[in-house]
Order: structure tokens, then sequence, then C-alpha cells
């Protein structure tokens, strides 16, 4: 996020409602917390009324991030001192044990708060990450799953998991994660394009054509679907037969013309043209007319 | 032993790439003058992924515009750099493996740039990475490399951080999901030249 946001920003007031905003958003903005924090929060914090706690909260877990125990440990001891047996600051105990990589002492906070509450999900996601930061990943894997068969419908954990399998090359799994992804948003063009990535780079091309054709009936912008439809269909050309191999030189030809109106859009220059245009060329089905 | 040195160029789109993505890992190339001795001459740097490195369509995409780019410049892609998201991580993993063994079987050099967490801060006045080199024995090994920066990249980088820059360099991932997001960067070689003439002073 760009600076200019926070030179509209002059007092305690304004900075209240960006951090409001980034809560809302859930956005990780971490450094430009701390940097209202000390500027305009710090000084005038009781002004923020009952907000305040979630600011504490906020901003204890933007210096966690920025490693300034410091400012962590001033929030922590406000909310402490407010509400002395919160889970959820209980909670946020355990996170400082993380951030200094102590995880066994988080691990015993977290399992002490699952004892009487055992389905509480951020603590669950919170033990989850502490096997993540030590790269266990094998352990990861398997708590995640785990966790999914509780919440099955928690999207944020399939994409993870999706990523994870991803790092680890094992594709199929990675795939079973956005169909499970797809069945529960059907109109999300991003999961149908990633889909088509996957079934694309285990070489599944017509399968992968189809997905990007489904993205792109969604959001025809999608410059991403179009760059895999442009490959899928140049993949695809040498085993065709007739009216295949000829739907699929039309389509080629229209991602290629979608994505060169794209640049002219944004006006892009000779050079950045040139790369773009030896790519199509290299891409193309049929004759190639630049 | 390697003689490698580095433009402050690269090496700042290097450092703004992986400052800008604390909590991701990030990978990139490294473009080079092609070589004729031992010695290799890093003169720009490709931000790629911050995010699913193992899918082919983008890096297909990635790799045939930036092979394009290289041969209008007269330039090479020589070598990668990638950054874990885990703090402790250095070694390379299957992904970069994958990567310089592509990099080698395109080219005469695959270097491999593990960036260590711990020696990222400008400060220390230490190259942030590892060396490793792909050789024809198909494997990548740390080597010991005599890595030269430019003269003042620390101090261009420390400036760089303060100023908050890191937003301004865009890499591949930036480009596909907005495609006014220049991958070449071109803007950044002003702000580093204004960052020099500051220092100067």
């Amino acid at each position: 996020m760009s600076t200019t946001n926070l030179e509209k920003i002059k007092n305690w007031n304004d900075a209240g409602s960006q951090l409001r905003t980034w809560r809302d958003d859930n956005v990780r903005m971490s450094k430009e917390t701390l940097d209202l924090w000390s500027t305009y929060i710090a000084p005038s914090i009781n002004r923020l009324g009952d907000e305040k706690w979630l600011v504490y909260e906020q901003v204890f877990l933007a210096a966690l991030d920025c490693q300034n125990l410091t400012i962590a440990e001033d929030c922590l001891a406000a909310l402490k001192a407010q509400f002395s047996s919160s889970k959820r600051v209980k909670k946020l105990f355990a996170m400082k044990y993380e951030a200094i990589e102590d995880y066994q002492k988080a691990l015993d906070i977290y399992d002490s708060i699952l004892e009487e509450d055992e389905t509480n999900a951020h603590v669950l996601k919170r033990k989850l990450a502490c096997l993540k930061a030590q790269n266990r990943i094998n352990e990861y894997v398997k708590e995640l799953n785990e966790y999914l068969k509780l919440f099955q419908a928690d999207h944020e954990a399939w994409l993870e998991l999706c990523d994870v399998y991803l790092s680890e090359m094992d594709f199929a799994k990675a795939a079973f994660c956005l169909e499970e992804l797809i069945l529960m948003y059907p109109h999300n063009h991003v999961y149908q394009q990633r889909y088509a990535d996957i079934k694309y780079t285990q070489g599944q091309y017509d399968l992968a054509k189809t997905y990007y054709l489904y993205s792109l009936k969604l959001n025809p912008k999608n410059v991403r679907s179009l760059y895999g439809l442009l490959l899928t269909t140049a993949n695809l050309k040498s085993s065709q037969k007739s009216k295949e191999g000829a739907d699929n030189s039309k389509l080629n030809l229209w991602a290629r013309e979608e994505l060169d109106k794209k640049y002219k859009e944004v006006d892009s220059d000779r050079n950045l043209m040139n790369s773009v245009n030896d790519m199509f060329q290299y891409l193309a089905i049929g004759k190639a007319e630049k | 032993m390697k003689e490698i040195s580095i433009s402050k160029l690269a090496y700042s789109k290097l450092f703004l790439h992986v400052a800008k993505y604390p909590q991701l890992s990030c990978n990139g190339l490294l473009l080079s003058k092609p070589s004729k001795n031992q010695s290799v001459q890093f003169v720009d740097c490709v931000p790629l992924f911050h995010s699913s490195f193992t899918l082919a369509p983008s890096f297909e995409i990635a790799l045939s515009q930036i092979d394009s780019y290289c041969r209008q410049n007269g330039v090479e892609i020589a070598g990668f750099y990638h950054a874990f998201d885990n703090n402790n991580q250095t070694e390379p993993n299957l992904i970069c493996y994958k990567l310089a063994e592509k990099l080698k079987e395109n080219g005469d050099v695959s270097l491999c740039f593990m960036v260590d967490n711990s020696k990222i801060n400008p400060s220390n006045r230490v190259p942030c990475f590892n060396v490793y080199n792909f050789g024809d024995d198909q494997k990548l090994k740390q080597i010991s490399a005599n890595v030269k920066l430019e003269d003042g990249t620390y101090q261009t980088c420390e400036r760089l951080l303060e100023e908050n820059k890191s937003s301004l360099i865009s890499d591949f991932d930036n480009h596909l999901d907005d495609i006014k997001k220049d991958w070449r960067n071109m803007n950044l070689n002003e702000n580093i030249s204004a960052v020099e003439s500051l220092s100067a002073k």
C-alpha cells in the first residue's frame, strides 16, 4: 500500500478510521499500523472509547509481526488488565510466545484453551501455524486435513492446503482442494482459473482449456486465464482432429487479440510489446499476422 | 572460485522484492552480460513470483517474455534468487532445483542465490544470500564465490527501505494481476538514481 494514503492522516481520529478500515478488510499492514500507533494513536488512545480494545489487539498483532516486543507487551498488559479471564487475550499471550519461537509454551496455552472449548477454530489454526513455522510440513498437512474435516466450509483453510500441496508438487491433491472450493463458490473466476493452472501443470490441456473458458465466461478480463487459453490451445494443436483443431485456432486467436487489446489499453511501450509479440508468435496456431 | 559481480540496480531490485513480501516466499531471475570467462556480471533482475511457484502457465509466460526481452537487450538469464517465507529455511528445495536445471538447459551458467533471512538487512554490509551452482553433474551445490557489489549498494538499499520504496517494485505476479504493472521496473532506474544522488550529498 502506498504511503500517499497515510499522508491524508492528520490526527488521531483519521488514524483511528484508517485502522478500522484495515480491521474490517483484514489486511496485513503491520508497519503502517505501528507508525500510526506511535504518531497518533498511543498518546490519544483513551479518546477512542471502547474501540481502543480492538485497537490494542490490532496493534499487538502488528507489533509481533514487526518484532517490536515493547509495543506488544504494552498492548498486552492493557488488554490483560481489562479482560483478565478472557480466552481471546490468553490466545494473544500464546501468540507472543510464537513470535519469540517458544512454541512449547504457546502450545501449552492453546491446549489449555481447547480443553474448555475444543472447537475453537482460531486456536486450532494457531496450533497449525506453529507447525508451519517450525517447517513440520508432514504433520502440518495431516493436522490441516483433520481441521478441514471439522470446518469444511473454511475456504481460507482449503486455499492454504492447496498451496502446501502445490509447494510439495502434489498436484492431484492440490486440484482436489480447488474442486472443493469450486463446489462452494462456483461463480468465482479465480478458483476456476487456478484449477485450470493446476490441470495445465499436470499436462491435462483439454481440461485446463475448459476451466480457463469457464473462468473467462465469469470474468473476460482475467489475464491469467487469457494467457492460459493461449497456452492450452497452442499445446493442443498437434493432437487435433480437424474440427477441434479449427476451434482451437479460433480460441487461440481470440485470446491473443484480447491480450493485445489489453496491452494497448494500458499504453504499453514498444519494448514490452516486442516481448509479448514474440511470445504470441511462438504460441500461435496457423498464420501469424505480425 | 567463481567471480560474481552484481550491479546496484540488480541487487536493489532483488532487495526491494524481498522487502515487499516479508511474509511470503519470493523468487526472481538475474540477468547477466554474456560471460566470456569464469566471471559472471549481473546487470539486472526480474522479480517473478510471490505465490504458486510450481504452476507452469505463469512460469512459461514469464520465461517466454523475459527470454525475448533478454535477446533484445543483449543479456542472458544466468541465475535466480529464492527467498523463503520461513525465517530459518535457506537450503534450496525441489522448486529451486527444477529452476536451476531449467536455466542450465538453456544456458551455460546456472547460479542460484538462496536468500538468507538473517543477512537481509543492508546494515550487515554482506550480500543477503548464499550462492549455489548447478553444475554439469546435475547437482546444485553451495559454492564459495567472490561476490562483488557495486559501490554504494548497501547505502542505496538502506535509503530505499527508509523511504518505503518497496511498494514501487512489480513482479510478474503483479503484472499478471494488473498489466499496467511493469515487470521490467523501468521506473525504478530513476528512483535508484535519485537515492544515489541524495546519498552523495
